[in-house]
């Protein structure tokens, strides 16, 4: 609960007071300093007052340098935003030293990227829309992508930063200590709703001057406390960011003295850059061009919200935007009521029936809520709350999720912008470039490519390339045989064989995937990531996505892959998929060990995740319906097979022998085929007797209930383990005495079952049970099988078939 | 599983003042306080209804006599306070508000608080059963007076709805699924027209309108069929809101020992709850309800709810099981003990589940944590 909300003054001492004052009424009438958040609208709204205002010849955005030559392209009328400048570098000289850690070996430079997204309300587009219809001259004054990596480099400390770098690109805002406190302490759930309270709903009413206040006492109190507890683990670089641009803006002061100069930048950067006194040149910048204009979309902006300053709903923004020039101020209730009414739309015919009592209900609430929690008007956070509170008719894991997800798809918005590049589309570039470097044919008729995956580091590049390709249905490649994890099959071969063909109609392929990225690989690799971070994966899905990592050479989301994996394991699923799961683990562990050493231990540590799983889940098969045991039995072999295999030797056998020695002792009626599989496994294991399974067969062949239950527990026993049969002559006397004793048409209901339990014998130890049973009961085997002419032999064949359709007819098998 | 057979065999009950009684330095002190804005018949403003619940840092400072003394707030309900501040919301808003959740989860506790801190009142409660009445419900009559006098106001006895109606209250009605559907049909019209008709009595009493404040907190059991069974008509007149098992294991802690300790004191028991072994009770509690253990290991969960009421209930046992039979204070092995009875109801299953928690997680834990979980561990032959 928000306690001391009530505005007080910030404990600021007068000198802190005098310096933001001085940013908001500077005394230098040339240079006015304007502090933005990103995607703001309230912020936008202010904005284009003081242009207004302060009425500026040249405006100044913090963007990188390096892409400035985009800025045609962005206001360009073909261009509509969502857009996000996409800045990459390539690190060929291993400035970095991550070369062959990150990248498959030390000849493949590393790739990174940064995103700076916009909407149109973004205050950075707005400012370059404003400018370019006064007229404006406008320039980017940050410091490009390569050579803040050359700071960001000292201080990243493991491999994970630049790993995942394009996701923490805009980190800053984002993850500071003060901000997960002051979060808390104003009782607030996220900083976006500490944001959207203070600096948004309650800010919009405000004059220029109060929300200028607001918010550079804000980012000063922010900025003072990080730079105290240098707390950003990028400290240095937002220092040397900052000195860039303030020689920058005194470059073009200098170059301009008679005009009027608007910079626009973060907010925290506005209380810190007037005061920074550097003489300067303007600010290097690489001489490649290293950055295209990529469309956007409302879904990715969302995305960002986890890990960045990306905001939750950016649909739900717009209608801020649109609405924020009304002089009726109740624009954010107005807003809450028309996204209650598109929800219950929306909803129509869906088992989630909303009323009109129901909107108008939740209207109130929200309304309650606001007041609740101190705030002028309905937030996004007390909306989301009207709607579960009212919309919701029951329990909220069970009703809630059409209703929650029918909200998020709103707020969110599916706007995806389009993008204008004057210099050409650079993810096509650089399909070319790989398809020189790789030696692969760009030629309109079908070749043949051969990769020895497993031997020639060239040539599984070269798959992998493939492989990216597929996977991104760009049709070039189609591969004609190779291992398949997925099915299991081939998985013996070393090579694989493709087929290939070039056509012109490959060039349509690419601008669509330009928001991904600009390179093949990274293009590949931020979709794979995207579908691996979807909340619904299904297990069959996620190991999917892990045979694809592997192929493509993505080593490095294993990680991710396998923590979703474990929990995927744990949560809810059948004991024949997690069986599945787990074959599919071992197989990685057996046949990849070569590529993935360094993952062995995630893949190891997953499989025994699994194991555990599946023996906890036994218990569901002591009751199957029985169109499922056969498929359960089959997993259970799988699964006692892998706990006999020697090589893993970290799983433990006990944990599935002694939960089955529990289900057996449990007094609880076992499916028999399930029993007999259960004693096959223990009796593999030497954790059960000879005597106990004659018991147990006998216990179901003398039966007052199914006699058929015989043959089932021997179809279980027989699949588990055959070897009781070999070894054990008890058990064969027994099955051969017992079946003596009861009455022929008895005899005839279980026989199907027994030939099918037999069935699973190879010959050799069919003649060898033969043989051991015609001692038993006092004949010689009289055929002698080396002497056999071929005439008797096709006769016996027909017997045979005979037998076969016969039981084929009367028995369906 | 029916509720009652989870309920404390120690006869709490009877302990328990009412919420307004038992808090009622904090609701004054929070009355002294309290300038926000309020419905009319209010005893707290909303912001203070939510102090009183989920707690206040600071105590408050109130002169009492004439000398100032300091109250603190202290939180009545763990979990989710966004959910305390919708609960609210709904209330101010004209509609009822319907708790739904497992057993032990503090539903009821949560009702008495609210309605203790809106209407300084938490008495008016319907117990739903399906042999609840009309007249539990609305009102009945003293027939001896009926009969000498015919029908008049001196006659009716009032039912919480026409208490609460009049009075513009909340009405408690504990759970409300369990009643037959014509009391939900009945409950539907009451809520609808917010108006209740006595035609026995001539006018102008014929008729009770419903105060500005009148309002319902139902409570539900999702283990009951009801929830999903309730009229698609009643569903559609009140605000749900799902109330979760406590997550955060040390909330959790922090509860049942606070509980512990509050009835140690009442009985009279000088001794102090033990810390360690509530952690090794309410870990127990935590991952077999939530089926995986802290290690990432699935956990069998029984078919009780392993509420945290009665994880209260195992830690209080344990603790009094140490104190008359043993002479020592609670320990792993008074633990185990009392939470054999707690787990394994009338299912065998249970048991077998409980050993094999024990032997794979804790004794995991028992290899990786030391002493206090190997103790607990060498406690598994009470099972
Ligand atoms: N989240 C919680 N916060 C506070 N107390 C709780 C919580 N969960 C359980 N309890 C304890 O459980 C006891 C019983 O809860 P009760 O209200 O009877 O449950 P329900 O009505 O949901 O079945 C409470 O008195 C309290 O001691
Ligand atoms: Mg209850």
């Amino acid at each position: 609960m928000p306690k001391a909300r009530k505005s007080k003054k910030l404990p600021i001492a007068e000198e802190e007071l005098n310096k933001i004052a001085s940013i908001i009424n500077p005394s230098d009438s040339s240079v006015y300093y304007f502090g933005v958040r990103h995607h703001s609208p309230v912020a936008s709204y202010f904005l284009t007052k003081i242009f207004a205002k302060f009425n500026p010849d040249l405006v100044l955005i913090e963007g990188p340098a390096d892409a400035e030559y985009l800025i045609e392209d962005i206001i360009n009328q073909k261009s509509q935003p969502p857009i996000a400048i996409h800045t990459y570098f390539s690190d060929k000289r291993n400035s970095l030293g991550y070369n062959g850690v990150l990248t498959p070996k030390e000849e493949i430079p590393l790739r990174i990227s940064s995103w700076y997204p916009f909407t149109e309300y973004s205050p950075e587009y707005v400012a370059l829309k404003l400018a370019a219809e006064r007229g404006n001259e406008v320039h980017f004054i940050d410091l490009p992508l390569q050579d803040r990596l050359k700071f960001e480099k000292e201080i990243a400390n493991d491999k994970s930063f630049f790993q995942k770098y394009s996701q923490w690109s805009e980190r800053y805002l984002s993850e500071s200590l003060f901000m997960e406190r002051i979060t808390k302490k104003s009782g607030m759930r996220s900083f976006n709703e500490f944001w959207n309270h203070n600096f948004e709903i309650n800010a919009f009413h405000n004059s220029l001057e109060e929300y200028l206040q607001r918010v550079l006492t804000f980012a000063y109190t922010l900025r003072w406390f990080s730079e105290q507890n240098e707390e950003y683990p990028t400290w240095k670089t937002i220092v040397e960011r900052e000195k860039y641009m303030a020689r920058n803006i005194d470059y073009y002061r200098t170059q301009n003295p008679d005009k009027k100069i608007l910079v626009i930048t973060g907010a925290m950067h506005t209380v810190s850059l007037p005061f920074i006194k550097l003489k300067g040149k303007k600010g290097k910048i690489p001489k490649e061009k290293s950055s295209a204009l990529a469309p956007y979309s409302y879904k990715r902006i969302s995305d960002l919200s986890g890990y960045t300053a990306g905001i939750e709903s950016p649909y739900y923004q717009s209608l801020v935007w649109d609405k924020i020039h009304q002089n009726n101020g109740q624009i954010y209730n107005e807003i809450a009521l028309n996204v209650l009414i598109n929800i219950k739309e929306e909803l129509k015919g869906s088992n989630s029936f909303v009323s009109t009592a129901d909107i108008m209900n939740a209207y109130h609430m929200a309304k309650n809520l606001a007041s609740l929690r101190s705030r002028h008007q309905i937030s996004l956070e007390d909306l989301r709350d009207a709607i579960t509170a009212s919309y919701i008719k029951g329990d909220i894991e069970i009703f809630g999720f059409d209703v929650i997800r029918e909200a998020q798809r709103i707020l969110i918005g599916s706007k995806v912008g389009s993008a204008f590049n004057s210099e050409g589309n650079p993810l096509q570039k650089d399909f070319y470039q790989q398809l020189k470097k790789l030696r692969l044919p760009k030629e309109d008729k079908t070749k043949n490519v051969r990769c020895e995956i497993y031997k020639r580091e060239t040539h599984r590049m070269k798959s992998q390339f493939l492989h990216q390709l597929h996977y991104l249905n760009i049709s070039y490649g189609k591969l004609e045989k190779g291992p398949d994890y997925i099915a299991k099959k081939n998985l013996e071969l070393l090579t694989e064989q493709w087929r290939v063909r070039w056509s012109p109609y490959i060039d349509d392929a690419f601008p669509k995937l330009l928001p991904y990225g600009i390179s093949i690989l990274n293009v590949a690799r931020n979709k794979l990531e995207e579908q691996i971070g979807e909340k619904y994966n299904s297990l069959e899905e996620l190991l999917n996505y892990l045979v694809k990592a592997l192929q493509m050479g993505f080593l490095d989301l294993f990680e991710d892959l396998i923590d979703q994996l474990n929990k995927r394991v744990n949560y809810g699923q059948s004991f024949t998929s997690i069986i599945r799961a787990l074959s599919a683990g071992i197989l990685l562990l057996k046949y990849r060990t070569s590529l993935i050493t360094k993952y062995n231990k995630l893949v190891e540590n997953f499989v025994y995740v699994t194991f555990t799983g599946a023996t906890s889940k036994l218990k569901e098969l002591i009751q199957l319906p029985e169109d499922e045991i056969e498929e359960a039995v089959l997993s259970l072999r799988i699964l006692n097979q892998i706990s006999l295999d020697y090589d893993l030797e970290f799983i433990s056998a006990e944990i599935l022998t002694e939960s089955i020695g529990l289900l057996l002792d449990s007094s609880q009626k076992i499916v028999p085929r399930v029993e007999g599989a259960f004693i096959g496994l223990l009796f593999s294991h030497n954790k059960i007797s000879e005597e106990e399974i004659v018991n147990r067969f006998k216990g179901r062949i003398h039966s007052n209930e199914n006699i058929q239950g015989a043959s089932e527990f021997l179809i279980g026993l027989f699949l588990l383990n055959k070897t009781v049969l070999i070894t054990s002559d008890k058990l064969l006397e027994v099955i051969h005495t017992n079946l003596m004793q009861i009455k022929y048409e008895l005899f005839l209901t279980i026989l199907p079952g027994l030939r099918k339990a037999f069935t699973s014998l190879i010959p050799r130890e069919i003649d060898y049970i033969s043989s051991k049973l015609a001692k038993l009961i006092g004949i010689k085997p009289e055929l002698d099988l080396g002497l056999i002419s071929p005439e008797a032999l096709s006769s016996l064949k027909e017997i045979d078939e005979q037998i076969n359709n016969q039981l084929q007819e009367e028995w369906g098998l | 599983m029916s509720e009652e057979k989870q309920k404390n065999p120690v006869k709490k009950e009877i302990m328990r003042m009412p919420a307004e009684i038992r808090f009622s330095d904090q609701l004054e002190a929070l009355k002294s306080i309290d300038e926000g804005d309020k419905p009319e018949s209010w005893y707290l403003s909303p912001s203070r209804v939510n102090d009183f619940i989920v707690g206040r840092e600071e105590p408050i400072k109130m002169k009492k006599g004439n000398k100032t003394v300091e109250v603190f707030i202290t939180r009545k309900f763990y979990g989710n306070d966004i959910m305390i501040q919708r609960a609210i919301a709904s209330l101010l808003s004209d509609r009822p508000l319907l708790l739904i959740g497992e057993p032990g989860t503090a539903k009821s506790w949560l009702s008495e608080n609210l309605t203790a801190a809106i209407c300084n009142n938490s008495l008016n409660v319907i117990q739903g059963t399906a042999g609840t009445t009309e007249d539990q419900i609305k009102y009945s009559w003293n027939y001896a007076s009926l009969i000498a006098n015919g029908p008049s106001l001196e006659a009716l006895v009032p039912a919480p709805f026409y208490n609460c109606m009049k009075r513009g209250e909340i009405v408690r009605f504990e759970e409300i699924t369990r009643c037959s559907h014509e009391i939900q049909d009945t409950i539907i019209s009451i809520l609808s027209d917010k108006v209740l008709a006595i035609p026995e009595l001539p006018p102008p009493n014929d008729i009770v309108f419903a105060q500005k404040g009148f309002g319902v907190i139902g409570t539900a059991n999702t283990r009951d069929r009801g929830v999903n069974e309730m009229s698609s008509a009643l569903k559609r007149r009140f605000n749900f809101e799902t109330v979760h098992p406590i997550k955060n294991i040390k909330e959790e802690i922090e509860l049942v020992s606070k509980e512990t300790e509050i009835f140690l004191e009442k009985a009279g028991i000088k001794r102090q709850p033990d810390l360690d072994v509530i952690e090794l009770i309410v870990t127990t509690f935590n991952e077999m309800r939530n089926g995986i253990s802290a290690e990432g290991i699935q956990v069998a969960k029984p078919s009780v709810v392993m509420s945290t009421a009665e994880a209260v209930e195992v830690s209080v046992n344990s603790a009094m099981y140490s104190h008359y039979i043993k002479n020592e204070d609670m320990n792993a092995n008074s633990a185990v003990i009392n939470l054999v009875g707690s787990v394994v109801k009338d299912n065998y299953e249970d048991l077998d589940k409980l050993r094999s928690y024990f032997n794979v997680i804790i004794k995991k834990k028992a290899e990786d944590k030391g002493k206090l979980w190997a103790n607990y561990y060498d406690a598994r032959d009470y099972i």
